[in-house]
Order: C-alpha cells, then sequence, then structure tokens
C-alpha cells in the first residue's frame, strides 16, 4: 500500500465570484487521523468537494493511494455536510446506508439479505440500529450524521473524507465518531475531517492542515500546531492573496468556465 | 348518466397514461423538478412538429425521437442558461421551454397547418376522440391506449431497472457521484422517459395536465407516506383511482350542471382529463387535512 | 414586397399603430416588473399565474353569456374573471408554501394545473354549448394581434403607464424588497403590502396583456426581458431601463411579424423575437456575453503578452548592464537608449513569429518602443517606465508569494507567467505598501528565484 493516502498538487478552484482555493499542496500520509482547519470561508469544504471531483473545473493533481481518483473511488468513502441533501425525501436510516454499498450491488442487481445485513451491522457500529426503518428526517442532527458515518462506514474504504462532522451534534455523537476513528485508526484506515473547532483539534487528529485559500501549512499536528502558523492562517495577513486569487478567478470566468 | 363501451376505453387509456405519467413524475417531483415537467411538456413540440415535417406522417416513431431529443434539449438548455447567463433556475428553464414552444407553436402554424396535431388538442387532451376510433374497427383496443400501455412498461422498466440508482441520485447527487450511480446519467434518462410520456399523454390528456398527472400523484402519496415505494405505490393508486371517479363525474355531475345551466339539449360531458385533474387536486386537499389533523391529534397526545 | 406595402407596414394606418402602441407599452410594463420577479427569484409564478387565468376567460365567458345572452362575450366580464383566478392561483402557491410539505416547484405545479383543469372543464362546456362567439377565445390561449380593438389598446397603454409609475415611485422600496426582504421588515417596510402590490401590478399587466400575446406564452415577457437585461449591466436602474427596450422592441417585432405572416400566432412570434434578442445579447452582452468575455479575455492575454515582452527586454538591459538599479532616474536614459536584438531577448518566450511581431507592432504603436534597425529597438522613455513598474510588481508579487503566502518556490514558477495579469492597480499599491522598508533600499527588487 502507498504510504501517502491522499496527494495534492497545485489545487486551484475557481468560482466566478469568488475563489475558493489557490495553488493548494498537501498529502495525508496512510493511517493517520488528518484533520483541516481555517477561518470561516477558507474553502475547506471546497477543498475537499474539489478533491473528490464534486466541484468540477478544478485543477491540479490529486491523487489517492497513488492513483488517479477515478480508479479508486472504492477506497474513498465521503461525509457530507449535513445540510446539503433533502431531508424531506421518504427514505429510511438503513436506506441511505445501503448507498454507500452500491458499488457492491451493482447494475441491474437487487439488494439482497446479506447486503441488509452488512447494512445493519454498520447501524449498530454506530448506535443508530433500533433507529433503522425511521424516516431519515425524523432523525436529531447528531443522529443524521450518525447514518451517514454509517454509510461510509459500510463502504469499508481505506480513507474516509468528512466534511464537517462534528458540526451541531450532541456529545453521544461526538463521542460515538470519536470512537469510531479511533476504531478505524486501529484498523488501518486514513481519516481526513474537515473541522472548525480548533480547542480539539489537537486532541482528535495527528496531522494537520491549515487552509486558507492556499495550504498556509501541513504536517504533523505538533510541527503544525503553533501559535506563529495559526498567526498566518487567522490573522489578516492574507488578504492580499485573497485579491490576487479573485482577479485570477475573475480570469478564469473569462475564459468560459460555468459559474456555480 | 349511461355507461357505454367508449367510457370504459376512456378510464383504460387514462389509467394506462396515469401510470405512465406518475412513474417518472415521482423521482420529478422528489428532486423538486417538478416545473421541469412542464418545461418538457412544452418543449417537446418543436420536435413532434419537426418529426412530422420529416415523414409526412402522424403515427411514426421519428415523432417521438423528435420530442425526446426536444425534451432533454429543453433540460440542457435550461442547465447551459443556469450557467452562463446568470439567472437562477426558475428563469432559465421558463427562457428555455417557453422558447422551444413558441419555435414549435410557429413552426406547426406555419408548416403544418393541415394536419391533426390540432393545438386544442395538445392543450387541452381529450381522451373521447383519442378513443373513439374503437367504435368502428376490429381493434382489441384503441391505439391511445396501447401506445400508454408501451409507454408505462418502458418507464416501470426504467425505473424498476434504475430504481437504485435513481433513489440515490436524486437523494444525494454528491455522494451518487462518489460511489459511481451516474447522476447525471440517471437526470437525463428521467428528462428522456419524461418527454416520451409527454408525447403518448398529448393527445389523451394535453400537455398541460400532464403535469396534473406527474405532480400531483406523489404530492397527495407524500401527505401520507415516507417511504419511498409505498410513495410509489400509493401515488399509482390515487392516479388510477381519479381517472375513474374523473371520469364518472365528467359525465354525470359535471356534465348535468352544464346541462342545467345552459339548458343545453341532450345528455353531456365535460373533459375528462380536467376532471382527473380537479379530483387530484380533491385529493391533494384531502391529503393537506389529513397532515394536519395527525401532527394536531400527535401534539395532542404528547 | 413593393415599396406601397413597405410604407404600409412603416407608416400604418392610425388604428393600427394604435395597436404597435398598445403592444410597446405591454412589453415596457412587463418587462420592468419583470426584472422584481427575476430578483425575487419567482419567475415561474408568472407561468403558473397565465395559465390560471384559463378558467376565469371560460367562466367569465359562460358568465355574460347567462348574464347577457345573446350579446357575445363581454370582455371585461372575462378580464374580471381572469384577474380573480390569476389572483387566486398566487395566493394559493403562498399559502400551500406556507402551510403545507410542498416546496415552491410543487406549489408552483399544483396551483398551474389545478387552475388550468378548471378552465379545461369550462372550455369543454362552452365547445358543447355551442354558444356564439366562443371561437374568439382561441386568442386568449394563442394571442392574436389583429384581433385587437382600439378601447384594448387604450387600456393596455394607460396600464403600462400606470405600471411604470408606480414601479418609478416605489423603486428604493421595491429594491430593498428584491435585495433583503427581512432587512426590509425590520426598517418598517410593509413589505406584505409591497409584494401584494407588486403581484397585483403583474397580474393586471399579465390579464391586459393576455389575448396579445396568450395565456401560454404571456409569462415569457415577464422573464426573458429582465434575464437579458441582466446580460448588460449590473445596476438596477439600467437593468430595468434595458428590460422594458428588449420588452417593447420584442413585442412591437413580434406583433408586426405576426400580422404581415399568416397563420403566425402573436403569442409565438412576440416570444421568438424576444427570444432573439435574449441570445444575441448571451452572445454580445457586455456583463456576461460570451463573445465580450472572450473579447475581454484577449484584451487581458495582449496585455500579458505586452508586459512580459516589455519585461524580458528589461531584464536583458538589466543583466547587459550589470547594474543594479539603486537609483533608476539616472540610468533611465542610458538604459532607455540602449538597443537590443528582438530575437535574442523573447527567446525564452517560447513565441511563434507571428506573434513576436504582432506585439512588437502593437508597442511600437503604442510609443513604447522605437526601431533601430531591422532586427533590433529600443524602449522609449515611457516603455521604460512601464518595463520598470512591471517588472517590480512581477518580483514583488513573487516575492510575495513565497514569503508571505507560503507557496512553493516550483509553484512560484507555474504561476509566474500570468503574474501580470492577475494583479491589478489596486494589488500592486498593496505590495508596494507591503515591502516598503525594502523598496526604499532598492527601488527595483532582484528577481527572488531563478527563471529557468
Amino acid at each position: 500500500m502507498s504510504s501517502t493516502a491522499l496527494e495534492v498538487n497545485h489545487l486551484t478552484v475557481c468560482y466566478e465570484k469568488k475563489p475558493a482555493v489557490w495553488e493548494a499542496d498537501m498529502s495525508v500520509p496512510t493511517g493517520s487521523m488528518a484533520g483541516i482547519v481555517g477561518p470561516n470561508g477558507a474553502g475547506k469544504s471546497t477543498f475537499l468537494k474539489a478533491v473528490l471531483g464534486i466541484i468540477p473545473n478544478a485543477s491540479g493533481n490529486i491523487s489517492f493511494f497513488g492513483q488517479p481518483y477515478k480508479k479508486v473511488k472504492q477506497r474513498v468513502a465521503y461525509v457530507p455536510q449535513r445540510e446539503s441533501v433533502d431531508w424531506d425525501y421518504p427514505i429510511s436510516a438503513v436506506e441511505v446506508v445501503l448507498m454507500g454499498l452500491y458499488k457492491q450491488v451493482g447494475l441491474f442487481r437487487w439488494v439482497t439479505k446479506e447486503h441488509r445485513k452488512q447494512a445493519e451491522e454498520a447501524l449498530d457500529r454506530v448506535g443508530m440500529l433500533p433507529f433503522a426503518s425511521r424516516q431519515i428526517g425524523e432523525l436529531s442532527g447528531g443522529q443524521q450524521q450518525r447514518v451517514f458515518l454509517a454509510r461510509a462506514l459500510v463502504q469499508q474504504a481505506d480513507l474516509y473524507m468528512m466534511d464537517e462532522p462534528f458540526a451541531g451534534i450532541d456529545a453521544t455523537t461526538e463521542k460515538v465518531i470519536l470512537g469510531l476513528m479511533q476504531d478505524l485508526k486501529s484498523e488501518g484506515a486514513t481519516v481526513l475531517c474537515v473541522h472548525h473547532d480548533l480547542p480539539t483539534v489537537a486532541d482528535y487528529f495527528d496531522h494537520l492542515t491549515m487552509l486558507n485559500l492556499s495550504v498556509v501549512a501541513s504536517g504533523k499536528m505538533n510541527d503544525v500546531f503553533t501559535k506563529e502558523q495559526l498567526m498566518k492562517c487567522y490573522g489578516g495577513r492574507l488578504e492580499l492573496l485573497t485579491k490576487l486569487t479573485d482577479s485570477l478567478a475573475k480570469l478564469e470566468g473569462l475564459k468560459g468556465s460555468p459559474t456555480h | 348518466m349511461t355507461w357505454e363501451l367508449l367510457d370504459t376505453w376512456i378510464v383504460a387509456t387514462a389509467a394506462m397514461v396515469a401510470v405512465a405519467c406518475v412513474l417518472p413524475g415521482c423521482f420529478l417531483y422528489l428532486s423538486r423538478q417538478s416545473m421541469m415537467s412542464h418545461g418538457i411538456a412544452h418543449a417537446v413540440l418543436p420536435g413532434i412538429v419537426i418529426g412530422h415535417l420529416c415523414t409526412g406522417q402522424v403515427e411514426t416513431p421519428a415523432l417521438f425521437i423528435g420530442a425526446i431529443v426536444a425534451g432533454v434539449i429543453c433540460a440542457l438548455l435550461t442547465r447551459f442558461l443556469q450557467n452562463h447567463s446568470g439567472v437562477e433556475e426558475g428563469a432559465a428553464l421558463g427562457i428555455s421551454f417557453t422558447f422551444l414552444f413558441a419555435v414549435g407553436l410557429a413552426m406547426q402554424r406555419l408548416l403544418a397547418d393541415d394536419v391533426h396535431i390540432e393545438p386544442s388538442h395538445v392543450l387541452m387532451g381529450n381522451l373521447e376522440t383519442a378513443v373513439f376510433n374503437i367504435l368502428f374497427t376490429d381493434d382489441l383496443a384503441p391505439e391511445a391506449f396501447w401506445r400508454a400501455s408501451v409507454a408505462s412498461v418502458i418507464n416501470l422498466l426504467f425505473i424498476v431497472i434504475f430504481f437504485k440508482e435513481l433513489t440515490f441520485s436524486t437523494f444525494d447527487p454528491n455522494h451518487a457521484d462518489t460511489v459511481e450511480a451516474r447522476p447525471r446519467l440517471m437526470y437525463y434518462g428521467l428528462m428522456t422517459i419524461s418527454a416520451l410520456t409527454c408525447v403518448v399523454a398529448f393527445e389523451a390528456v394535453g400537455s398541460i395536465l400532464v403535469v396534473a398527472m406527474m405532480i400531483l400523484p406523489p404530492a397527495i402519496a407524500s401527505f401520507f407516506t415516507k417511504r419511498l415505494k409505498p410513495l410509489i405505490v400509493l401515488s399509482l393508486a390515487f392516479a388510477l383511482l381519479s381517472t375513474l371517479i374523473g371520469h364518472l363525474l365528467s359525465i354525470s355531475l359535471f356534465g348535468d350542471i352544464a346541462q342545467l345551466l345552459f339548458r343545453l339539449p341532450r345528455s353531456t360531458s365535460t373533459n375528462t382529463a380536467g376532471g382527473i385533474t380537479l379530483v387530484l387536486c380533491a385529493f391533494l386537499g384531502l391529503g393537506i387535512l389529513w397532515k394536519s389533523i395527525s401532527t394536531r391529534l400527535q401534539n395532542h397526545t404528547s | 414586397m413593393d415599396i406601397s406595402h413597405l410604407t404600409q407596414i412603416l407608416l400604418p394606418a392610425h388604428n393600427l399603430r394604435v395597436i404597435y402602441l398598445g403592444v410597446c407599452s405591454l412589453g415596457i410594463a412587463a418587462g420592468m416588473l419583470g426584472c422584481f420577479l427575476l430578483f425575487r427569484k419567482r419567475s415561474l409564478l408568472s407561468d403558473t399565474v397565465g395559465h390560471a387565468t384559463l378558467p376565469g376567460v371560460a367562466g367569465g365567458f359562460l358568465l355574460s353569456a347567462l348574464l347577457y345572452p345573446g350579446e357575445g362575450k363581454n370582455i371585461f366580464i372575462l378580464m374580471l374573471g381572469a384577474l380573480v383566478f390569476g389572483w387566486l392561483s398566487v395566493q394559493v402557491v403562498q399559502w400551500m408554501m406556507r402551510h403545507t410539505r410542498l416546496r415552491q416547484d410543487a406549489a408552483l405545479a399544483v396551483s398551474l394545473t389545478g387552475f388550468y383543469a378548471l378552465g379545461v372543464v369550462l372550455l369543454s362546456v362552452i365547445q358543447k354549448s355551442g354558444l356564439p362567439d366562443s371561437s374568439g377565445l382561441e386568442y386568449y390561449l394563442y394571442g392574436m394581434v389583429a384581433s385587437m380593438v382600439q378601447t384594448e389598446a387604450w387600456i393596455l397603454c394607460g396600464t403600462a403607464v400606470a405600471a411604470t409609475l408606480l414601479t418609478t415611485l416605489l423603486l428604493k422600496e421595491l429594491n430593498a424588497l428584491c435585495f433583503d426582504e427581512g432587512y426590509a421588515q425590520t426598517q418598517g417596510l410593509p413589505h406584505r403590502w409591497l409584494d401584494e402590490t407588486l403581484m397585483t401590478l403583474c397580474l393586471i399587466v399579465a390579464i391586459v396583456g393576455l389575448q396579445t400575446v396568450g395565456l401560454l406564452l404571456i409569462m415569457a415577457l415577464f422573464i426573458i426581458p429582465p434575464a437579458t437585461a441582466r446580460l448588460w449591466t449590473n445596476s438596477l436602474k439600467k437593468t430595468l431601463a434595458i428590460s422594458a427596450l428588449v420588452g417593447a422592441l420584442g413585442s412591437l417585432i413580434g406583433a408586426l411579424v405576426s400580422s404581415e405572416v399568416e397563420h403566425m400566432p402573436a403569442g409565438a412570434a412576440i416570444i421568438l423575437a424576444t427570444s432573439l434578442l435574449f441570445f444575441l445579447s448571451l452572445l454580445i452582452g457586455r456583463r456576461k456575453g460570451l463573445l465580450s468575455r472572450h473579447l475581454e479575455y484577449y484584451a487581458i492575454e495582449r496585455r500579458l503578452a505586452e508586459n512580459q515582452y516589455l519585461r524580458a527586454v528589461f531584464d536583458g538591459l538589466e543583466a547587459q548592464q550589470q547594474v543594479r538599479l539603486f537609483c533608476g532616474l539616472k540610468f533611465s536614459r542610458k538604459l532607455a537608449m540602449t538597443d537590443f536584438l528582438i530575437r535574442d531577448t523573447l527567446a525564452k518566450r517560447n513565441w511563434t513569429t507571428t506573434k513576436q511581431s504582432a506585439i512588437t507592432r502593437s508597442l511600437l504603436k503604442q510609443g513604447l518602443l522605437t526601431l533601430t534597425g531591422t532586427e533590433s529597438a529600443a524602449l522609449t522613455d515611457k516603455g521604460l517606465n512601464r518595463a520598470i513598474e512591471t517588472a517590480k510588481t512581477h518580483r514583488l508579487t513573487e516575492m510575495y508569494l513565497l514569503e508571505h503566502a507560503e507557496v512553493a518556490q516550483k509553484n512560484v514558477h507555474q504561476y509566474v507567467e500570468r503574474i501580470e495579469e492577475i494583479t491589478t492597480p489596486e494589488i500592486a499599491n498593496d505590495l508596494r505598501d507591503l515591502f516598503e522598508e525594502r523598496l526604499q533600499q532598492e527601488l527595483i527588487p532582484q528577481e527572488p528565484h531563478e527563471v529557468k
């Protein structure tokens, strides 16, 4: 297995109105608990989405385990931000989890008992088995987050990419997610989390990337999580970079790439 | 009121059209693309006219191909305008479908006025004339019925085969993409069968009430269930029930009122498609009522 | 088409002139009001309203047949009916969005089809009833300009003037409502009342225009002109003006075409003309037009190439003279007079000869260069100044990227060639402020990294 789970080089994402990520370079070693922090609007979510190809028109080189994303899609699981889906959708928790098994089920095939069992096991791991048949909108915020986590778990991926899993959840869910992350780590999987809460960063992760449009610092927690780097990332000195990337984004817009 | 063979066929055909409409309609409704059905129903017109002009016939596959192409163009144009002209989705849809519809209307009036793609039928639909032929031929069932059945079968197959993909893509397209469920392909597939359905439903219910057949049943069902499969089944049930009640009302109550008011000489009936839609609206009202009562009861007990 | 026919079109008889005036006013009013619908993301509501007027029209027809048998259709009852049902459809949509689980798209579709179905039922009654004069109802679906009588044209004009006046008077308030409804509310704006006024105005205009454009396509007059205007400008007032203009122009052209071409429904003609203006704007529109975007892009590319050229000259001169420019002015004349070989200077650029000569010509034209031989040239004073500025900004940006933004050396190299095009004058100023101390020591800093 490759020693880096994720390697990003020169990643640039341009919206017409606002540049989001500019010339980001970072890598995540296999088996680490990696966090991404940065101020609001620093492009953390965009970074994650661009890495996964959800946002088109991103330029740069991205490789997972030394291979392009298309070849290893199955080894990468994604947990989106909670706000991004329609909670009214008539779908139950276990059905959401089954989505993670899509590739295993395959085109033209039906979900079998075996698949259902796997989904239920995943739900059990996050303590959501009793709610398996509930409609997804009837669950609390933390419970919804755990269902999404279970959906990623069934994929039995090697890399888990999570977008703010700790945002707006209850203490139980936080404990469950943390426990799971430890389990995943001991199983040799890699976790990459977008995180917003600085005080807990050092406790949760062993690898850190500070993002503010560009990657300010990336590396082992002890090397990166310093006062100096935090000042750089959260201080106002990158304002000029914003302006630079703004004008770059405008240019990209002129070239005719679609707006978002 | 008298029930004749024609009435049986009218209801049967309407039921088949309803089945064909509800199947894609459920997913359009769930992915919040209800007005897209309205757009496609309009946009297929130029495709139909061109298909007709190319072959000179009305009953031809070219018609369907033209319509499907036009429907997909509508969806593509909407997305293009959304991306490149800076207007929101609704306005982008409004521009693309009115443009295509205007093109179709102009072409039809200027070039194909002689054919019986009669505009009022496109807009209102007329089940009576659609099944009328059955009285004079030895066919097993009217053409319109066959066509609607074929469309139903195609739609059913599409939805059964791609059920997982459609569900995933409409619920969470981003995630669907990461597990390779091809949400884009599913979206355009859905647009394709919607366009096909619109053409088939034209002569029976007209281009505008197609939207009612597509969107109203799932909207009603969403008040009664929170599961996808029951939602589809319930939608079908409501649609079928309303075709029967709608036609019954059209040939009895509505007709009688009209007769009474205008002293029409003979027993009369009103447009069945309109009647079906009105019944669907009544069901929707019931659904809203049921929902508010049940929430109130729940709050009361808890 | 002979001359007399042409004059007939261009100088129509009085009654036709009134009709064209009416059609124009319709376009203006719809175009202006449509802007606010677009800003409020409610464009498709006009679609629902348009279709929902059908039961009003059909019901009004039946009612007038009941009340005044044998007198034919009474246009005022028809319009009143359309108004009532149009208003009802808006209320239904808003009620459903507020009080049920239905989302906007579904609420619009439900209200649209529900009312339309009622209209279809009523229409079928009319067809069966064999009431006289029922054939004219078709105009309400597709629109018919020729059928317009003078009174209707004047009503159109009056409504348009009233709508325009009201919009102008309420511009500030409507703007606040569209931009930020919540804020408008906290500012004590009667937002509910304003909203109703806006909707009612739209409704009245739509209904008055029903017979001209037809209820199937009337909504397009509210959607397409504002969308066209958005392609040209970003200011509210200009958007309103352009939208009104597009609406008027589209309606007029459409009305002319439909009166000239037999069988051409007015609604389709008007919408096609308006769409044409839209697609044209999509191509050449100043703000977001595809063509203008490309033109702007090429202009920037050209300027970038010029700057790269000048910088290459400057780098060459700097190396040649082995002089650090501590006090640039003293050396400037000497530098400016030094000539250079064009080909050698641009060797690193990998430009085609066509591009080389094109940029050279452009610089010569601007008076930044003078030719000193067949293959050599020299900077003028003006050219030297711009070269110095360019090189300075370029190096400062590089320094910034390396020292402050932590962009790795290799990335700087990758981006270095595009730096000119992304450093605006504002950014250049900021950079100068940032490196003020260092600039006091040396006028132009050294190239901070090795150019390969």
